[in-house]
């Protein structure tokens, strides 16, 4: 108790070292609690499927295969159980006179729930998606249409017309899957009828669904692979032609990190979660290393206590372990405070990483078991260096009263270093991220993205030309074009044999209005106008191989007019080059998905509102989304942009770590030389003299540190901003800047702490001998 | 014999001479003695408290303490036997200021093994024996020189040394302050703890009853 007594009374003298450890270890701890949650919750995607280890994904350069490639593999190989596969679809949905909701759904294979493991809360599994008008909803849009879950047995409407009943209800899908959350899932069978598509199941042409295998208990179905790659080689065109080139068998748990989009599919990078858990052990590291800076620092006023106590009979033990159990004390009180801080942080971080971290659900006695310990154990191991340190005075130093820390400052200055070449690449990292992210989002698409209003077309064919009328009515709009495919969504793409080769384009189908609206200049040919004629952009026209002045192109086996030619725009994330594109024209009956409008400048808003009332008289309030272009496109980047802020917050956090580091230490090493700074005075020296003499030794490791971030962050930039085409430029003045703020604020701390020992009277210092 | 001294050497380096501190002492203490070392400054006196209380070390000679040979001793071992048996009172008294006069008394009990009532007993003897009870809850800062030092040797004398060493004791301390001092270091030595105590001062010299005088490190007559 006596020593709990006297540490705690140390503690309140010296308010400024406990304030400082205290809530430096708390603000770090905290961000560790919560990164940990996070990345815990990234690694154990996927691991409540009871069949997790049996369940693979079909996979080539892509994801994309044909329907009817699962029932071929499934008859010709004994190690499949069992499969399903999976397509994404979206509509609306509505209960008979009752307001469209907007629905997004999985198109799969009965099996679906036998193979995962996603629990239904109505309806049993072998019963769900037997037909092809069955449903299952999940609870939340069950909720949304009906205000209850005990509505199996009723019926609802897909885009009007399909009627469908619902014979079951799951859970929502939880966020620690590799799916995307689904409003419903449907039998496959369903887009027959929903897409107007007959045949689906047996087209072998149509290759943008995934397959998931079950495979048999012990049995290896990876190692098909290669039979399964020679019988594609020799009979599936997708392979044939050369689109897909590899087969393999990959596992669930490699789903959720696969840098492959498929169908219904949600990923997170691999290497995101990586850099976290690195920046989660860098400040580990940073909180640790400080709080053992600032305790050894301390140290010299509890010098004359240990060597007293040790003179009185303490053994070195003793002391020891008392110096840890301090240290342990502090910790625990840091945890205290970060749970605190936590449960307050928790609404920002989700945004941030997109995530739902749940915390709530995770406290537990076995979790607080493991948090306790944990921190008990951060509290040991941060102890020792000081205790070690602490307890080793000599008594008959004390005596002598030639008592001086002789602590080993080197371990000091290089820690603070260390701090600073975080700090420094930290800054300049971020800074670059986001002045990517910013050139990105301004860049020049080659089209024009600002004032144009998107919304989804969900008028029949017949009514095109109705709606087209009534939206151009509204005042401040000024052109309206109706489209299949745009630049929002990248195109479908069209794969076709030319000239003896595979050829492939993106397709969009676009009515005339469409090049006004997107500012998109196009360069007649002079060919005739045609119905089927259609434009392309220069890369398809050099794909093709044709001169100039060609007036067509053959198509499969259709012979195509080239009615013009557009410069090549962005059409995708800038991520990638610009493909081949090709724009055919929109027809009476043809279908459309998107509706474009152009606005004027002025008052965008409130055309916007009356474009929404008006739209929604003419779909009967079915739910849509209106948004604009420039918004959308925004979106993009918008994954790197939150990466680029996460490290912005940690850059900050980093500086305050390192604020803090520095400053402890200039206490402790200006107090250490006081008497020499008095006797300087005493001899002449001037405050600036004195103030410059004590800067230099701190500012020495700053610049080395800057040395040494520099080519750290300038060589991970430059490897990150290879996996875009189109980059910014990394400034040197960008470094420059970094360095110099970090400088900035180590003098300004260092200075604080100079001044004030600059000013004292030498005497002061003097008289203490 | 309390303590035996044979030839003891104490040297340090420095740019290649060699600056004797201790210089062959020689020196045999009984129990109960009261003993007082003497001599200017940079003589030794200091030293010569530090080496026989095992605060210091020696670099020629031999050390026996209650027929212990000090010198052969681990660390641990030396530990022990001066916190069962030495008492230390300093001229800068040297208490813990985060600590009440009560339990800076309390302190070198902690290292011993004494169950919770028996320190209290302890310390409670003692402060009645110093007259100092009303003051067991204030802190060392708030306390006059005279009073610390009176701390300083009731902390010294709670686990009932064989032996005290004071170095300059009253230093510190005005005439009246000192004398008091004084007079309990001679109830002690009354009462059989012996003292060896370090002083400029003739005045507290003569309080013992062996003058040992040191001139350059050497033992010598006056």
């Amino acid at each position: 108790m006596n020593i709990i007594k006297s540490y705690v009374r140390h503690l309140i003298k010296n308010k400024l070292y406990t304030a400082v450890t205290i809530i430096g270890f708390a603000i770090s701890l905290t961000f560790i609690l919560v990164l940990s949650v996070y990345i815990g919750n990234e690694l154990s995607v996927d691991e409540f499927h009871i069949n997790k280890e049996r369940i693979y994904r079909l996979e080539n350069e892509s994801v994309d295969f044909s329907p009817p490639i699962a029932v071929d593999l499934k008859n010709s190989i004994p190690e499949i159980e069992a499969f399903t596969r999976a397509l994404e679809g979206d509509g609306r949905i509505n209960i008979a006179e009752e307001q469209k909701l907007k629905i997004s759904y999985l198109g799969v294979d009965a099996s679906f729930f036998d193979i995962f493991s996603f629990p239904l809360l109505k309806g049993k599994s072998d019963e769900t998606l037997q037909t092809v008008n069955s449903i299952v909803l999940s609870k939340s849009m069950a909720t949304k249409l009906f205000g209850s879950i005990d509505v199996v047995g009723r019926s609802v409407f897909l885009d009007t017309e399909h009627k469908f009943l619902v014979t079951g209800i799951m859970d929502d899908f939880p966020e620690n899957t590799h799916f995307r959350y689904q409003d419903a899932l449907l039998n496959l069978r369903a887009f027959k009828n929903l897409w107007g598509f007959e045949n689906i199941m047996e087209e072998y042409g149509f290759a943008s669904l995934s397959i998931y295998l079950l495979a048999k208990e012990n049995a290896d179905l990876p190692s098909k692979a290669p039979s399964i790659l020679e019988k594609f080689n020799k009979d599936y065109w997708l392979y044939k032609e050369g689109w897909a080139t590899t087969v393999e068998f990959t596992p669930l748990k490699d789903l959720y990190f696969s840098t492959k989009l498929g169908n219904g599919t949600k990923s997170n990078s691999r290497t995101l979660v990586s850099v976290l858990s690195v920046i989660v052990l860098l400040i580990l590291l940073l909180a640790v290393g400080n709080y053992i800076n600032l305790t050894i620092a301390q140290a010299t006023f509890r010098g004359k206590e240990v060597a007293i106590k040790k003179l009185l009979g303490s053994s070195k033990r003793q002391l020891f372990l008392q110096f840890v159990r301090e240290s342990v004390l502090l910790c625990l009180i840091a945890v205290l405070l970060s749970l605190l801080f936590v449960k307050l942080i928790e609404p920002v971080f989700d945004s941030l990483l997109y995530t739902r971290l749940d915390l709530n659900n995770k406290i537990n006695l076995p979790n607080i078991a493991i948090l306790i310990f944990l921190f008990a154990l951060i509290g040991v191991l941060s102890g020792i260096p000081p205790a070690i340190k602490i307890s080793d005075f000599k008594p008959i130093e004390v005596v002598k009263g030639t008592f001086r820390t002789k602590v080993k400052s080197i371990y000091g200055k290089a820690f603070i270093t260390f701090q600073y070449i975080v700090t420094i690449s930290l800054l300049a990292c971020s800074w670059i991220i986001l002045k990517q992210t910013d050139f990105l989002r301004n860049k020049d698409l080659g089209f024009q993205k600002e004032n144009i209003v998107h919304m989804e077309y969900l008028g029949g064919a017949e009514q095109k030309n109705t709606i087209k009328d009534a939206l151009l009515r509204i005042p401040g709009v000024q052109d309206v074009s109706l489209t299949w495919q745009s630049p929002l969504t990248g195109g479908s793409n069209q794969t076709f044999d030319y000239n003896g080769r595979s050829v492939s384009f993106q397709e969009f189908a676009v009515d005339s209005s469409f090049f006004n609206v997107f500012d998109i200049a196009i360069k007649p040919t002079g060919v005739a106008y045609s119905k089927n004629g259609v434009y392309l952009n220069e890369t398809a026209l050099k794909e093709l191989g044709v001169a100039n002045n060609v007036v067509s192109f053959k198509m499969g086996d259709e012979e195509k007019p080239i009615l013009g030619v557009v410069n090549d725009f962005n059409y995708e994330e800038l991520r990638d080059k610009i493909e081949p594109l090709m724009l055919r024209q929109q027809t009476a009956g043809s279908f459309a998905d998107d509706i474009f409008l152009k606005v004027n400048g002025t008052n965008v808003f409130d055309t916007a509102d009356k474009i929404r009332t008006t739209y929604a008289n003419l779909v009967d309030n079915a739910e849509f989304d209106l948004v604009f272009v420039d918004d959308a496109i925004n979106q993009w980047y918008e994954k790197d942009e939150r990466t680029g802020k996460i490290i912005g917050y940690f850059t900050v956090l980093s500086f305050i770590i390192s604020v803090m580091g520095i400053l402890a230490m200039s206490t402790f090493y200006i107090q250490q030389r006081k008497k020499e700074i008095g006797i300087r005075k005493v001899n002449g020296a001037t405050r600036t003299q004195i103030l410059s003499l004590l800067n230099k030794d701190f500012i020495k490791w700053v610049v080395l540190a800057f040395a040494i971030a520099v080519p750290i962050s300038w060589y991970t930039m430059h490897r990150w901003l290879e996996g875009f085409a189109y980059k910014t430029n990394m400034n040197w003045w960008i470094f420059a800047l970094a360095g110099a703020a970090a400088l900035l604020i180590a003098l300004l701390t260092v200075s604080l702490q100079s001044f004030i020992a600059a000013t004292n009277n030498p005497v002061n210092a003097l008289r203490e001998e | 014999m309390l303590l035996k001294l044979n030839n003891i050497f104490k040297w340090v380096n420095s740019g290649g001479q060699r600056i004797f501190l201790l210089k062959d002492i020689n020196l045999e203490v009984e129990e109960g003695e009261f003993i007082s070392v003497m001599g200017p400054s940079g003589s030794g006196k200091s030293t010569l408290l530090n080496v026989i209380g095992m605060l210091d070390d020696f670099d020629e000679g031999e050390y026996n303490f209650l027929d212990e040979p000090v010198h052969k001793l681990k660390e641990k071992h030396r530990a022990n036997l001066y916190k069962q048996y030495i008492g230390f009172v300093f001229q800068a008294y040297h208490l813990i200021d985060e600590l009440t006069v009560y339990e800076n008394l309390e302190m070198p009990l902690l290292y011993k093994k004494h169950s919770s009532s028996e320190r209290k007993a302890m310390v409670a003897d003692m402060l009645d024996r110093f007259n100092i009870v009303g003051k067991k809850d204030l802190f060392p800062t708030q306390l006059s020189g005279g009073q610390q030092q009176l701390v300083g040797v009731a902390r010294a004398l709670i686990s009932k040394p064989k032996l005290i060493l004071a170095d300059e004791p009253t230093g510190n301390l005005n005439s009246k302050q000192g004398e008091e001092i004084m007079g309990i270091f001679n109830q002690l030595n009354e009462e059989g703890v012996t003292i060896i105590q370090v002083t400029h001062s003739e005045k507290n010299a003569a309080y013992g009853r062996r003058i040992i005088n040191l001139l350059d490190g050497r033992r010598v007559l006056t």
